[in-house]
């Protein structure tokens, strides 16, 4: 049985001055953003705002100079994402590149790869998405059937993705597609970067129950993508997609997707709160405190190299769990006046939130499929 | 973990674990040998002269191990009796977070209530209007009180009685609630352990239950509450160690609370009838659970204090404030 192991985290000394600037930077950029707006977070985009953060030198910021980026340190990192995600700032573009396709690249593409992505994903200037789900493989992720068969010079790609969040705006897709025989499940898996202007690739936006177009679906009819594109090994996607998965199952967009609400209801809350206004308050601010910290640890363990892969996994589903239930206290413990007086700013936030939290516990691994992986952690299978 | 902590958890666990089903009074001198009870003092008096982040070790085993003595209680008093630069004494201490009563001159006519093996510890500290007070429990009338869990909580009376004071300012209740947040995490790692053990050998249905997906969804989120509650120790202890840490105890063992509370019933469930038995070992731990989250403040308690914090501070420096608290 595997134990996990969770460690209090210093933040650096540079963290405070960082902290200060991002905050000064947010200020100046935000005026105008609406409630509406900022309760979006992460699911938002600009992609002026992003080319803005590319030039201050916030995205891609733990690659290396040469390749673009500001080798900051994660913890620096760290801060800058969690200024924006409280902030409600329109991140969601580049969020993925920065987040999982940057690092990725560095650590399996090729030299060329580096050369002429990283630069622009630093710059605010790549969008990614991730094509992994199809209309068959959802949390089976192993079953993928899309195939890219071997041309001269290349791949011809044919297949289907779904659920991809931000293809109609993303620049490339790191796929994953099946490049060996279908029998050998995660043995014969490819990842290949896939420009979105590809002849044969199709992009349908699909309308989710806020009213928005987040996902898509993503048609390969005879897709070219040249062998210069292929991430990694061939036959490696499936070790590698399980790396990206520190990356992206641990960061404060975790734990911090309903932050706008617990403020507005603080707000509307004021200085003297019953009761019951305390008990939820207090409740949701220990929980928070305490998923920072675990997060902040993952974050940690990231930086000095180790493999956090299962802890990532811990706090992603305590923190989805805790971001996905905060919408539903809210609207539990708020006063009536306040509860159906509408298109105030808590009005909006809450709105929208009641109705993307049930994406929270679904998005990049569901909550059973985590727990799963908790479960083969402890021993049980 | 460094060195110095990896021999504390050795020495605890090998102390701790011959202690088992002995009387307090049986357990406390190799306790005592093993200098535990001197986690936080100075080199210089003999202690290990460690952090709060080393004693936490310790404090963690004696959740684990569900062991039948003040060694958390002594371990503050230990370090808050040299720290106010009262005569530490050899003998067991506890401590008492619920005192009433009145200082004339040098002696204490008054109540301690709820006092952790009272009847065992040879002298009790308690605090009072900005002083400490150290009291031989041989001068008190000891009225036996115990916890859900049976463990001693007592109430002492003074009449009269010879005390040594200092003045410090210190919160005991709220380092009360860091030592019972690490028992809290210590005896939810065993839960944890003994959990997943007992479903990979028990079979039903043809095969061991953890097989089953509803059992191992279960223990999964046994092992996150678990994972969650020793983050909230260890970081409730770090921020002990750098000064202030109001805030920080009271968001640790509220989420402690909420996951002892979830857990236990998690522990029991996959147990089945075999963890509600005297003879099997999951209820000395349990039961704790059970206890220590009424003491020195359930989750109401501290719910509503961190809430009043927060909403009195505004919605404009929540997030300033808790970021600072780690910078």
């Amino acid at each position: 049985m595997r134990k996990f192991h969770f460690t209090p985290f210093e933040m650096p000394p540079s963290a405070k001055a960082l902290r200060a600037e991002v905050r000064a930077f947010l200020a100046a950029e935000m005026p105008t953003a609406t409630a509406a707006e900022k309760s979006r977070s992460w699911s938002g985009g600009d992609a002026a705002f992003s080319k803005k953060l590319g030039a201050r030198g916030w995205l891609g910021m733990t690659l290396p100079k040469k390749y673009g980026g500001h080798a900051r340190s994660y913890a620096e990192r760290y801060v800058v994402i969690e200024e924006m995600l409280v902030a409600g700032a329109p991140v969601g573009l580049h969020w993925v590149a920065d987040r999982q396709s940057g690092p990725l690249i560095l650590r399996y593409g090729t030299e060329e790869q580096r050369q002429t992505l990283l630069p622009k994903i630093a710059a605010g200037e790549a969008f990614f998405c991730i094509g992994m789900s199809e209309p068959g493989s959802g949390s089976d992720l192993a079953s993928v059937r899309t195939r890219a068969r071997k041309v001269e010079g290349g791949w011809r790609v044919n297949g289907q993705k779904i659920w991809t969040s931000t293809a109609q705006h993303a620049h490339y897709m790191i796929t994953l597609v099946r490049t060996g025989e279908a029998e050998t499940r995660h043995a014969g898996l490819s990842q290949l970067l896939v420009d979105m202007k590809s002849d044969g690739l199709t992009v349908k936006p699909i309308a989710n129950i806020t009213g928005e177009s987040h996902f898509n679906e993503v048609f390969f009819d005879d897709v070219f993508v040249p062998d210069s594109m292929l991430i990694g090994d061939e036959g490696g996607g499936w070790k590698q997609v399980t790396a990206e998965l520190a990356f992206e199952r641990s960061g404060p967009e975790r734990y911090l997707s309903s932050i706008r609400l617990f403020l507005e209801f603080l707000r509307v809350t004021g200085e003297n709160p019953t009761e019951l206004e305390q008990q939820l308050l207090g409740r949701l601010t220990a929980e928070m405190w305490t998923l920072r910290q675990m997060s902040m640890s993952v974050m940690g363990k990231l930086a000095a190299g180790e493999d956090p892969t299962a802890e990532a996994t811990v706090v992603k589903d305590l923190g989805t769990s805790f971001e996905q239930e905060l919408p539903r206290l809210v609207q539990a413990n708020t006063r009536a006046d306040v509860l159906l007086e509408s298109g105030t700013a808590f009005d909006d936030t809450l709105t929208y939130l009641l109705q993307s939290a049930p994406s929270f516990s679904l998005r990049g691994g569901t909550r059973e499929i985590l727990r799963g992986i908790i479960a083969r952690e402890l021993g049980l299978r | 973990m460094n060195e110095l902590r990896t021999l504390l958890a050795d020495t605890t666990a090998r102390v701790l674990a011959d202690a088992k089903g002995k009387s307090p009074a049986e357990i406390w001198p190799a306790i005592t040998e093993a200098g535990l009870p001197k986690v936080l003092t100075s080199e210089e008096s003999g202690g290990f002269g460690g952090t709060w982040e080393d004693a936490l070790v310790v404090i963690e085993a004696c959740g684990h191990h569900a062991t039948t003595a003040p060694l958390p209680e002594a371990i503050l008093a230990a370090h808050l009796a040299q720290t106010a630069k009262l005569d530490s004494p050899d003998a067991m201490v506890t401590i008492a977070t619920h005192a009433q009563g009145a200082l004339s001159g040098t002696n204490f006519t008054g109540t301690l209530r709820f006092v952790p093996w009272g009847r065992d510890a040879a002298h009790v500290l308690t605090a009072e209007d900005g002083k400490l007070l150290l009291l031989n429990t041989a001068d008190a009338k000891i009225e036996p009180h115990q916890n859900p869990a049976s463990e001693p909580r007592d109430t002492l009376h003074f009449t009269n009685a010879p005390v040594q004071t200092a003045s410090f300012q210190t919160n005991l209740f709220a380092d009360l609630a860091l030592l019972r947040t690490a028992q809290i995490a210590g005896a939810l790692a065993h839960a944890l352990d003994l959990s997943v053990q007992y479903t990979k050998e028990r079979q039903q249905f043809g095969r061991a239950l953890a097989q089953f997906q509803a059992i191992q969804q279960q223990l999964a989120i046994l092992a996150e509450e678990t994972a969650a509650a020793g983050m909230a120790a260890a970081a409730a202890f770090r921020a002990r160690d750098q000064g202030d840490a109001g805030f920080e105890i009271a968001a640790a063992k509220l989420r402690a609370n909420r996951a002892a509370r979830t857990a236990t019933g998690i522990a029991h469930q996959v147990h089945g009838a075999m963890g509600f038995t005297a003879e099997y070992s999951l209820h000395p731990l349990t039961t704790r659970l059970w206890a220590w989250q009424s003491e020195a403040g359930n989750e109401r308690h501290w719910a509503e204090s961190l809430g009043k914090t927060v909403a009195k501070r505004g919605y404009r420096a929540f997030w300033p404030d808790l970021v600072a608290r780690s910078e």
